[in-house]
């Protein structure tokens, strides 16, 4: 399977042969730039929408934009990019967002919700994972899409405010700002959480 | 410049399991995506480009020709006539030659 991490792939050719037709390479290369998308959109995926539609929809906007590629940064970068724009165009649409009740968490959900209440780390990754990442996926939809977007990329994808500029073309203080409006609303969340808990 | 705010630590707590949970899961493409998706942007994108091209100019030669079917029924009665006129001047250098003649 194609990585990143794996041997050198020359994208610079790859391109070439797309631009001119080639469909076993351009085959290739959404292979090879998958995981790199999918990444982005599960972590970034709104309600109702599928993650394999989206992923579709990213890649024929770079192939409709293959020919405005410049080559000023890596490919996987400008993909990365398009990946972002895109689940922030869904995550806009989203005309509302769900309130974040106990009622609604399954059972291994608000299992999850009470280790992490206490913040034990060590009985949090014992837990099940996967319903942390469905809270987690929760919780996110309570911020707003581009606050979502940073502490998404920050907290769970663990880029720097760095990478996180270069991923989304936002400068080093706004980014900065929308963590911290995110962060000040989860902590307000959790207050609520616990406090409903308790009564 | 300003450091990052502090993480809630309920939040660490819970993003460091969710994380795990993300590691886990396969990235691989599903079978057939890249095939469906160039088919798509490649096989289908460009020659639709083309295929406009066709229908648009197979539209305007049809538009042509309901135009010039239009001006022809609406201009009959004037082509009509000015076909009889021509028709009678045929005859015409006839005539003036044999009034010039009578002139003389």
């Amino acid at each position: 399977m194609p990585d990143d991490a794996a041997a050198p792939y020359d994208y610079a050719r790859s391109l070439e042969r797309v631009r001119a037709g080639d469909q076993q390479t351009a085959r290739e290369l959404v292979e090879r730039l998958y995981p790199v998308v999918i990444r982005i959109i599960r972590a970034h995926l709104p309600r109702r929408v599928q993650e394999e539609d989206l992923a579709q929809e990213v890649f024929m906007k770079m192939f409709s934009r293959i020919d405005q590629y410049q080559g000023t940064m890596p490919l996987p970068h400008w993909v990365s990019r398009i990946a972002v724009t895109t689940c922030i165009d869904h995550l806009r649409a989203q005309k509302r967002r769900p309130e974040f009740r106990w009622a609604d968490l399954s059972e291994s959900e608000a299992d999850m919700l009470d280790r992490v209440l206490v913040s034990d780390q060590a009985a949090a990754d014992a837990g099940d994972t996967l319903a942390a990442g469905e809270l987690v996926r929760k919780l996110l939809d309570q911020l707003n899409p581009s606050d979502r977007m940073v502490i998404q990329l920050l907290d769970l994808a663990q880029k720097s405010v760095a990478e996180i500029s270069e991923l989304t073309g936002w400068g080093k203080t706004l980014i900065k700002v929308r963590a911290f409006r995110a962060r000040r609303k989860l902590h307000k969340l959790f207050l609520e959480l616990k406090q409903k808990e308790r009564s | 410049m300003n450091p990052l705010p502090p993480t809630p630590p309920e939040w660490a707590c819970l993003a460091a399991a969710a994380r795990l949970a993300a590691a886990a899961r396969d990235t691989a493409a599903p079978r057939g995506f890249a095939v469906r998706v160039v088919a798509r942007a490649l096989g289908i994108t460009r020659p639709a480009a083309a295929s406009l091209l066709a229908r648009l100019s197979l539209r305007a030669l049809g538009c042509a020709c309901l135009l010039a079917l239009a001006s022809i029924a609406l201009n009959y009665g004037a082509i009509v006539n000015a076909m009889r006129e021509d028709i009678a001047t045929l005859g015409e250098p006839v005539t003036l030659v044999d009034s010039s003649d009578h002139a003389s």
